[in-house]
Order: C-alpha cells, then structure tokens, then sequence
C-alpha cells in the first residue's frame, strides 16, 4: 500500500514528458513570483517528493471555497487533486461513504501522523455543544480538534474558517466560530475569501510543495504572496478614484465609462485580496471590472460592515442602526441644543442673583 | 492658591501656538475627512496633475496630519516638561480619589445651577481638564493611531504599517477600523461647541476675559486657584 | 428482522445529510429517515439588514447553486418594493441562470453522481482500442477518442492506482456486483470525468463577465451593474460578448458530444434498475421569463404541479396564496410559537431552533419518531412534492413544450423504455441531462436576444427609480423564484421601514430530503428509498445512487 510516486514520475505517466515538466516549473515559478532561479528548486521538489496526503473537512459552510477550486486554471484542479497531493478524504469529492469514508480519515490520521495537512471549509458551531453541525452522529467541533491533533498544518479554506464570513454574521445563531480560534497549536494558514480566487487557493498548495515551507503570512495569518496589498491600490480604476470620478448611479454615464465605485460602497479601498491582479475564473474579470463594489468579501467580519452599498458602514447603537455621520450630528445638534438651555438657564440665574444682591443691598 | 485680581498671565506662547496651530488642522481634518468618506464636488475630467481631487483631498488630509501629530506631540512634551505652571499636566490626576473630591464636584454642581457661587481658575477648571482629557487627549490618540494605521496599509510592512499595523487588530478589519476613524472625528465638532460655549460663557459670567486669554496670554479677575493646579 | 442502517456522511453532496435505512430480512429498504445535521440561521441573521444586501448573504446559502439564491431573492426585494427591470437585465439573468443550471447539471452528473455508476477500478481492465471504438460509436465527432488517448489515460490511472494513494477514490465499493459497465464505458467515463471537470471551469467565465466572478457572482436589485456600452472599452462591448457567443458555442458542443452520448450509453446498461421513483407528486414554480417575471405565461419552463403520476392533470400553483405552501415543524429541531403541529405560510413562517430536541452526541440513531432533522417540511396542499429536473421536465412535457417533448421522446426511444421509465432514480438522472441540454440551448436564446436588443439601441441594465429606500412603501411583502438547479425555490420577504423585517426561504432540497410531516407522510428522499433492494448492506451503493440522483445540497435545505 505504500509505494509512493513522485510527481515527475507521475507526470511522466501521464504523458508529460521532461520537457514540459520544465517548461510546467518555470510558468509556476512566474506565476509565483519567484526570478528564475527558483526553477531548478521546484523541479528537485517535484521531482522527489511523495504526495501530501490531505483531509479536507467541511464544517458550517456553503462549499463554494470546494467550487472555486476545482476552477483552478493553472494548475488544474485534477492535477493537484491526483498528481500533486493526495486528497484522502473530502466529503464532496470522495468515492466512499458513511463508516467507509470515515476508516479512511482515521487510516491517514495514523499512518501520516504529523504529515498530513488539514484543509478545512467552513467554520465549527459552538453554542449548544455543536448541535449545528454533526458528523456520523458526533459534532463537527470534535471532528475537527481530534483531526487536527496531528496535522503538519492546518489550511483555513475561505472567509468562513478564516473568519466567520455568513453565519458568524450578527446575531451568530450558531455560535460559528473561525478555525484559528479554535485550534491554537497548529501552523495555521487562512486563505480568506468568499471564497478565495481558485488560483490563489492553488497557488497555497503549490507554494507549500514547491518550496516545502508554508508561505509567509501577515499578522492576520494570511499569504503575503496574495493578501499582501489592497485591491484598491492595484485597481485599474484607481485613476478615477484620484481624478475624483466616480460613478453616482448604477448604470450611469460614468458606470460607463468605468469610473471608480468608491461612492457605490466599493470597499476595496479596506480590502486585502488578489482580485485586482490575479482576477477571476483565469483572469476573465472581477467583480468591480464588472461593474460592481467590492464587498470586501476576503475581509474579517465584512457582513457586519454593511450596508454593502455605501461607503460608511452601518454601526449598531443603543439597539439601532445607524451609521458614524448621524451618530454625530445627532451628537453635534444635542451639544448646541444642550449649550442653548445651558445659555438661558445661566441667564436666568444671572438675572436671580442680581435680583437677590439688589434686595441685599435695598435691605 | 492665588487670589488674584488683577491682570495674570496665564497662557504661554507655546500653548497659544499649539492651540491655534491645533485648531487649524483639527478643522481641515475634519473637512478634508468627511470629503474622503463622501467626495461630494460633480466630477472633474482633465488632466491628472489639475484635477485629482481626491488625491489632493487626501494628501491634504495626510499633510495635515502629521503638522497636527507634530502639535500633539510638542503639547505633550510642554505639559510634561515644559516649566510653565498652568500649561502642564501635573495637578490632573483623574485616577486618583482625591481629584474627584470638591473642587470637581463644585464646578460641576455650579454648572448644572446647583450651586451659585461659581468658583474661579487661573487655568483650567477640574471638569474643563477632564474635559480636554476625554476629547482631546484621548481623541487625539484615537485618530493619530487609527490614522496611522490606515495610513500604513498602502504600503504593508513599510515603515508606518510597522510601527502601526497592530492597531487593525483591535478592530478586527481595515473597514472596521475606518468607520471607528470617522466615529470619533465627530468628537471634535462636537468639543468646539461645548468649549466655545464654555469659554464665552465664562467670560461674561466672571468678566474675566478667558476668550482674548487664548490669543493674548492674560486673564483678569481670578479668585482661587485650585489645589490639583499647583 | 428489521435491521438499521445508517449512511453519514454522505460524500458528493453539498452538506451535510444523514440516511438512516431500516431493512427487511431480505435486505429491502422498508423505511428511511433523511435528516440535514447542519444549519446557520440564515433567516435569523438577515432581520433588520438593507433588502439590497439580501442577495449577497442567501447567495452565501450555497456555493454549489451559486447564483439561485441571489436571483430569487433580488426577484424578491424587487416584488416588494415593486421596480421593473430593464429588458437587458432580465435577459442577462436568465443567461447566467442557464449558465448555472448548465455547469452545475454537468458537474453533478461527472463528478457527484457518475461514480455510482462507474467503476473506475474496472476501467483499468480495458482495452484501449474497444474503447476507442465505443467512444467514437458514441460521439461520433468528439475529438479526444483515439486510441493512444485512452491508451495514455490507462497508463496514467494505473500508474495512479499503483501508487497505493488513492486519494478520493480510495475505500470505495469497487467491484460491488452493483457496477453494470463493462471496463470500456467505465475507461471512457473516467476520461470524460476529467475532461468535465476542465471544461466546467470554462462555462462559468459568463458569470464572470456580467458578475464579476464565479463562485457567488454579483447581482443588483433593479437590475444589473455590467453596464453595456458598444463604444466603450470600460464596458461590456463586443469582445466580451465574443467571448460569451465562444463559451456558449463550446458548452453546447460538450453537452452534445459528451454529456448526452454518456448518459444514454450509460443509462442503456442500468435501464433495468428501475428504483427509485418515490411520491409521484412533482412541482415547478417555472422560470425562465420572456417578459416580466410575474407573466407566468411567458415562463419558458412551465409552472404547475403534478399529483400520483397523473399527467393528464396539471394544478396550479401559487406561492402567495396563504393555503398553498406550508412548513411544518413536527420532526423537524425547530419550534412554533403557536405549536409545532400546524403548518405556516413562509410570509407568516417562524425560524426558532430546538436545539435541545437533538439526541445528546455521539449517537447511533435519530430519534426517528420525533425530531431528527434540521430541515423543516414543507407541503403544497399538504402533499409532500418532488420538485427539481424531474418535476420540470414531468410538467414540461405533461404541458407539451415541444422541445422538451422532443427530447424526452428521444431518450425513450433510443433507450428502448416507456414513459413509466421516468418516474425512478434513472428517470431523474436523465431528466436533469435532457434539461441540461434545454438550458444549453437557452444561452444561446439568450445571448441572441441581448444582442438583438443592444443593436436596437438599448443599452439600459439597471433601473434607478427605486434604489433609494425612502421610495419604497413602508411596510410591505414580496416574493421571488426560480427553478434552481434542484428544483422550486422561494423566497419571502417582509420589509418594514426600509427593512428586512422577516425573512424566510424554502428551498428545493428542502422540499426533497424534509423529514416526514405531521401526518407522517414522507418527503422524496424517503420515498424514493423505500422499496430499494440492497446487494450488500455494508456496501451502501443503492441509497447513494438514489439519494445522488436528486443532486443533494443540504446547506441550502436547512440554510
Ligand atoms: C477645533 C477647534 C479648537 C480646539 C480643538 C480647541 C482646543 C483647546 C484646548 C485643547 C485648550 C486647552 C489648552 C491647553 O491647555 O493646551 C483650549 C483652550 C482654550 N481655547 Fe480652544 N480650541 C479650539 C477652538 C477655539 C476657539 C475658536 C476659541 C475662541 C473662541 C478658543 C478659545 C480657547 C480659550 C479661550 C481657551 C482657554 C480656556 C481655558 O481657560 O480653559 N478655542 N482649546
Ligand atoms: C482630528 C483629527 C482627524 C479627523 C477629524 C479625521 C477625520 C477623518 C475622516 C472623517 C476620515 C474618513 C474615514 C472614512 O470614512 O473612511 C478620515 C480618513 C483618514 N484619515 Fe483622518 N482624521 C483625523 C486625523 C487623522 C490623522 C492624525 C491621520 C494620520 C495619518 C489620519 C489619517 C487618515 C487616513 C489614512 C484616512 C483614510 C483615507 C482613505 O481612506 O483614503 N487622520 N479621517
Ligand atoms: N437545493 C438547493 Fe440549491 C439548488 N439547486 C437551491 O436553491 O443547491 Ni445548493
Ligand atoms: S467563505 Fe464564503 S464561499 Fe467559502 S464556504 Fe464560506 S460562505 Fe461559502
Ligand atoms: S473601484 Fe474601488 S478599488 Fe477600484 S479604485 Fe475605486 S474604490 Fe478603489
Ligand atoms: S467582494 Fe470579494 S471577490 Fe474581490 S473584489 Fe471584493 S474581495
Ligand atoms: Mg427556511
């Protein structure tokens, strides 16, 4: 059962021979961003490494980060998925079922104790003991802490097991809660994103295997490589957003012109993603190239900075919502409305006083 | 405890020049601030160098900014170190019992009519202080650091993005951390009315002439100086 | 004696869905209880949000039917505040829904169904030339069918099995007497497993250009924000309508060429294996407008329901009517506040969780005879309905849509079987293909139209009047559907001052795999199970087929 293959042997047997296996390394090597150099390094890695087994787990989600993926354009999605890692168990992909598919998540926990990577979509509910979201008759909560004990590292798919993303959004009835905050002992990546661009979700996984390491990550446990800047400052209409030409209506003469979406609420202005450069569905487009503001939807608690149609988002207070420029001129209007009774009550006293020192002095 | 009746110079250069100066930029700030979060002017097309107007807006805001943060700074030093008797900080001690004690509650009894004997400050009153210290010092802060901080971003693992980054942490997101920026820019609106007001009330109430003090340095007709201000 | 058998998870759905089965002594299935073990609160978390953020986060409901949600519900908010859309948007959104009916019909029948009619192992047992010739006998113009290509694919399969890492195709029941394919179709399945697994990504790249991206592109109540300009390089001009025409010219070539020769050779083998047929009760909400969406007329997918097989009668549905659609609770880990045994209507519906209803973990068995699911039940005239490929085409051809006429009539024949055929797990299999073809062929419909009205001058996609919510009525309530891939969703919204006041949404999945109501009556899954012989229990094979077969997607059904 062991016999492992490398992944130029495998490419080999696919019909890929030395020649476009280079040609493969070095087009990843650009892609990554990496000089030419690094070429022959991806080469020895490929070369001779056996494949990672990965589970991937799916908790409270809506499987899209597992939709985006198989968009992958370069690589492609079955490439990574039977050349490149070995993908052992994943609930929307694998063969087997119930008890079977179980055996298999428990055989590489044992056999590659400390090899595997972990790949989770979604998020784990943890009010109520997990009671929304259960595995073969035990909580996902659990399923994810003992399949993380002996990961080599976990990879937090999306904005959902990055952050919370949908049903971590205000009131949270489920108590959804992001990976990192619940397994605190791991190497953690978090590939946030709703979902991530395929290319970057690929791009993860290849950078691991390429250069053996996890990629270098921010202070929010993210990629540099993809999350480094914010959409905003590499954004094809930032021209416009500095000329102050922007689109005012939907469908607009400007809209039509492709002025900036900064007054239509685009938040990539607060965005750190790769839309703008690696863009969508093999660099077709992204969402505002098409017309539409950015949600900011790789960010940490987007769905609470809505509305997603203006730039200032909504703030809860005192059991309302509102937002930060009525708070203050509800403040402003209250401080001059305050200093105006103040006013007539302190001409009143004045007037009190010189009645009374008048009736002081008569006396 | 001076009991003063006549002409006493209570404002310094220094403080007069950081308050004038902070004045100025807190006003821009805030104008240029609301431009950035609502670009309101009908759009211009032309020529990039005559016509950004968002950029200029910002980096105004930006310039700004740091001649604001610079003030800041230098008012602090001067409360610390500078030798001047009401400009400093020395006597405001808000985590101590003892500043809460009469001298406080009689200004603040006075203000609310409760009391009609309205005492009487060389500097600044015991609410006027926690007053500045609410809004001004610790709004200063608040928007230096969130500033910062989003000034960073565009250039992540820069210099400011270094020395600030962290900030983001606190408020979970960049988006986050941009309504909390704009949030507390109304502070300050809201500080000018009730210091405005304090000020020129105090003036025709004690004949003191506290306004023109801010611009000439001296103040007229000061009764009692409180304990915390020595 | 009765035995229990429980399937959890179940892999190549979306979510997560529990199969608990109960056996005779001959292993019949004799009654099954279907339970969704996940949920988000969605309709709680939508109260007192803006209505135009309302696409965005029912969107997020699924990722598999990524634009449905986002449809029904701006179709929803628009009901309710009552706009119209420009024509060009209404054309753009059926293009993107055919886009999405296309792609997913495509993935589910490779890569979420196909195994339970393929056995990959075997494949490694065929001969390269036979399989050539079966592909070419097939799909007489598909190029990738020579022999050195498949030849190739063998090498590299066997190469992959020997590797001892089987990855997702490890532990599963190869060589279960189940598997019907001789080694040649199984090779050729596999090919064309991954070569739909490539292709798919390319059908999406429409969502991309109106949307912005694929998954989860965007939407806009009033209309569309890809503005079309003819004269603009920053808009939507003729190079990315050339690129729409290319996609939809080569999805309707791979539907063609690859897709439907698949399905009826493969269908040709398993054509006895007639399981599965379940309520005989089917429903269409309809889709596809061709002039306002409240035109039910214009609907190029009919709307109506069909009750015990019987498609001489078609009933009318109406999703507003306040007896129509209901949802109950009785076995479901919600609570009424009015008690959990009447049904309501979504405009009246209650999202409250019972939390404490669910069997302490871990557990072997549901407490099948009260609540074990998160889904709620809902009826249609208190009948438990199937609703997805099946129903449409069901109500389709009962209605005489001539295409759909057509093609059905084809499968029949070039199967050998009659119309009875239909109503069993192959039957939904191959509705969901011929429908796919349907939709294949909407996309081009639909790009014919949006050019035709762009050279006629129009260029509008989004309608402003009513954007800003001071315009809107202060209280008022609206409803929006589609015909998702799985079948009729609907959403109901109440807003109040420019609010989401209530929120409730009844998805097809919901309708399929509800667990039973108050009257003990069974939703489809359930009935579709009962009466399955299996081969070997251990080896779940037959409750995966018939469970696949309605293309399960449980984060939409309990959302
Ligand atoms: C945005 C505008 C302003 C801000 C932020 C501001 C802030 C301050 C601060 C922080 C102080 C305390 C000085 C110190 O201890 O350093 C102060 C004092 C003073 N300001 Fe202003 N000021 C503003 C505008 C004005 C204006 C327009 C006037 C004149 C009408 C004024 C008159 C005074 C006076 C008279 C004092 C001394 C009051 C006292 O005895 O406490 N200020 N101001
Ligand atoms: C009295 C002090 C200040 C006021 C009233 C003020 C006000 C504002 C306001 C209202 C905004 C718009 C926020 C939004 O909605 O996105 C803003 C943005 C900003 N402010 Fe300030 N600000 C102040 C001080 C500072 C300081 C000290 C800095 C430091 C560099 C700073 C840097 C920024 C930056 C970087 C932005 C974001 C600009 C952008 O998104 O393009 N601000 N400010
Ligand atoms: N059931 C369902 Fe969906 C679909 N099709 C939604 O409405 O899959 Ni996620
Ligand atoms: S991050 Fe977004 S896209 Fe990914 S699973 Fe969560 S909701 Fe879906
Ligand atoms: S469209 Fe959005 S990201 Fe692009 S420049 Fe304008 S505000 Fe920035
Ligand atoms: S909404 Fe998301 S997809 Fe990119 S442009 Fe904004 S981060
Ligand atoms: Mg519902």
């Amino acid at each position: 059962m062991k016999k492992e293959t490398t992944y130029q042997e495998l490419l080999e047997a696919r019909g890929v021979n030395r020649r476009d296996f280079l040609k493969f390394c070095s087009l990843m090597s650009v892609y990554l961003g990496f000089s030419s150099a690094f070429v022959p390094r991806i080469v020895r890695a490929m070369d001779t490494k056996p494949r990672i087994p990965v589970i991937w787990l799916h908790g409270l989600e809506c499987t899209c980060c597992s939709e985006s993926f198989i968009r992958s354009s370069h690589p492609i999605a079955a490439d990574i998925v039977l050349n490149m890692i070995s993908l052992d168990y994943d609930d929307t992909l694998s063969a087997a079922a119930g008890h079977q598919l179980e055996a298999i998540r428990k055989q590489i926990m044992k056999d590659y104790k400390g090899e595997y990577i972990l790949a989770v979509e979604g998020n784990a509910p943890t009010k109520d003991d997990g009671v929304y979201c259960m595995v073969n008759g035990d909580s996902f909560t659990n399923m994810l802490k003992e399949t993380a004990a002996d990961a080599m590292a976990v990879i937090a798919w999306g904005s959902c097991a990055s952050f919370g993303c949908v049903q971590n959004a205000k009131p949270n009835p489920t108590g959804a809660t992001p990976i990192h905050k619940i397994i605190k002992d791991k190497p953690i990546v978090n590939v946030p994103g709703c979902p991530p661009i395929a290319e970057v979700m690929s791009g993860v996984i290849t950078h691991l295997l390429t250069f053996g390491k996890l990629p270098e990550l921010d202070r929010l446990k993210r990629p540099k490589a993809f999350y480094g800047t914010r959409i905003h400052d590499k954004c094809y209409r930032r021209p416009y957003f500095d000329a102050g030409m922007f689109v005012e209506n939907f469908d607009d003469e400007g809209a039509k012109k492709g002025w900036c979406l900064y007054k239509m609420g685009c938040k990539g202005p607060t965005t750190f993603n790769s839309c703008s450069t690696v863009k969508w569905n093999e660099g077709t487009s992204y969402p505002i190239q098409a017309g539409y503001p950015c949600l900011g939807c790789s960010e940490p608690g987007f769905w609470d900075n809505g509305p997603f149609y203006t730039r200032l988002a909504d703030v809860a207070f005192l059991g309302t919502n509102t937002n930060a420029d009525k708070i203050g001129m509800v403040a402003v209007g209250a401080a001059a409305a305050g200093m105006a009774a103040h006013a007539v009550g302190t001409a009143i006293q004045k007037n009190n006083l010189k009645d009374e020192t008048a009736k002081k002095e008569e006396g | 405890m001076g009991q003063l009746y006549e002409e006493q110079y209570v404002w310094r250069m220094p403080v007069r020049v950081y308050h004038w100066i902070n004045a100025l930029c807190v006003t821009i700030l805030f104008i240029t601030g609301l431009y950035i979060a609502a670009p309101v002017l009908s759009p211009s097309v032309g020529e990039a160098v005559w016509y950004h107007k968002m950029a200029w807006f910002r980096y105004i805001h930006f310039a700004t900014a740091f001649v604001f943060i610079a003030n800041f700074l230098f008012r602090l030093y001067w409360a610390l170190f500078g030798e001047d008797k009401y400009g400093r900080f020395a006597g405001f001690k808000p985590w101590s019992p003892i500043w809460w004690g009469q001298p406080f509650k009689d200004q603040l009894r006075a203000y609310f009519f409760l009391k009609k004997e309205e005492p009487n400050y060389c500097g600044h009153n015991p609410v006027a202080a926690l007053t500045h210290f609410l809004f001004i010092f610790c709004g200063s802060w608040f928007m230096v650091l969130t500033g910062l901080a989003m000034y960073g971003e565009n250039n992540p693992g820069g210099f400011t993005d270094s020395l600030f980054g962290w900030v983001v942490l606190i408020f979970g997101s960049s988006q986050s951390m941009h309504t909390m920026h704009h949030l507390v820019a109304w502070v300050f609106p809201v500080y000018l009315i009730l210091h405005i007001y304090a000020v020129v009330r105090h003036d025709i109430v004690d004949r003191s002439s506290v306004t023109s003090s801010i611009v000439t340095g001296y103040k007229h007709k000061v009764e009692e100086c409180p304990e915390y201000a020595d | 004696m009765a035995k229990r058998i429980v399937v959890d998870p179940i892999p190549r759905i979306e979510g997560h869905l529990r199969i608990e089965a109960v056996l005779d002594e001959n292993n019949t299935i004799q009654d099954a209880f279907s339970s969704g073990t996940m949920w988000r609160g969605l309709e709680l978390i939508l109260k007192g949000r803006d209505p135009r953020d309302a696409w965005a986060f029912t969107q997020r409901i699924c990722g598999v039917c990524t634009t449905v949600h986002a449809l029904a519900s701006i179709r929803c908010v628009e009901d309710a505040i009552g706009v119209d859309i420009p024509t060009n948007a209404r054309i753009i959104r059926n293009l993107m829904n055919a886009t999405q009916q296309t792609q997913d019909h495509l993935i589910h029948f490779y890569h979420l169904h196909a195994l339970d009619w393929v056995d990959v192992v075997s494949a490694l047992s065929a001969d390269p030339k036979a399989t050539s010739e079966l592909a070419q006998a097939v799909s007489p113009s598909w190029p990738k069918s020579s022999v050195g290509y498949f030849k190739d694919l063998k090498t590299r399969l066997t190469t992959f099995v020997e590797s001892g890492q089987l990855g997702i195709f490890s532990n599963a029941y190869w060589g279960h007497k189940g598997y019907l394919l001789p080694p040649e179709a199984n090779l050729m399945a596999v090919a064309h497993y991954l070569e739909a697994l490539d292709f798919q990504k390319e059908i999406v790249k429409i969502h991309a250009i109106f949307g912005g991206k694929n998954p989860h592109p965007n939407y806009l109540v009033g209309g569309m924000a890809c503005s079309i300009d003819p004269d603009s390089d920053m808009a939507i001009n003729i190079e990315q309508l050339n690129k729409v025409k290319q996609i939809i010219d080569d999805t309707n070539r791979f539907i063609d060429q690859v897709y439907i020769p698949d399905l009826i050779a493969i269908a040709g083998f398993y054509k006895g294996w007639l399981h599965g047929g379940g309520l005989g009760n089917f429903m269409s909400y309809g889709d596809f407008p061709e002039s306002d969406v409240d035109d039910f007329s214009s609907l190029l997918w009919p709307r109506g329901a069909i009750l015990n097989k019987d498609l001489s009668t078609i009933h009318d549905v109406d999703p507003r009517d306040m007896n129509q659609v209901k949802e109950e609770v009785t076995h479901s880990w919600y609570s009424y506040a009015g008690g959990d045994g009447a049904g309501l209507h979504p405009w009246e519906g209650e999202t409250t969780p019972k939390p404490d209803a669910v069997p302490k973990m871990p557990y072997k068995h549901l407490d099948t005879e009260g609540k074990y699911s998160w889904l709620k039940t809902p009826r249609w005239n208190n009948n438990p309905m199937e609703v997805g490929p099946l129903a449409r085409v069901l109500v389709a051809y009962a209605k005489k849509v001539p295409m759909i006429v057509d093609t059905v009539n084809y499968v029949l024949k070039t199967l050998d079987v009659g119309p009875e055929a239909l109503f069993s797990t192959l039957g939904r299999t191959a509705a969901r293909g011929i429908e796919c073809k349907q939709t294949a062929g909407f996309m081009t419909h639909y790009y014919d139209q949006l050019v035709a009205n762009v050279k006629a001058g129009d260029t509008q996609v989004f309608n402003n009047e009513k954007w800003d919510p001071d315009r809107w009525p202060s209280d008022c309530k609206g409803f929006g559907y589609t015909e998702a891939p799985r079948g009729a969703l609907g959403h109901w919204i109440h807003i109040k001052e420019g609010k989401i006041e209530d929120y409730q949404i009844v998805v097809p999945s919901t309708w399929n795999a509800s667990p039973r109501d108050g009257n003990g009556k069974s939703g489809a899954y359930e009935a579709a199970l009962k009466g399955t012989p299996m081969a070997d229990p251990e080896q779940p094979l037959e409750v995966l087929r018939t469970i696949h077969s309605f293309d399960p997607c449980l984060a939409c059904a309990s959302h």
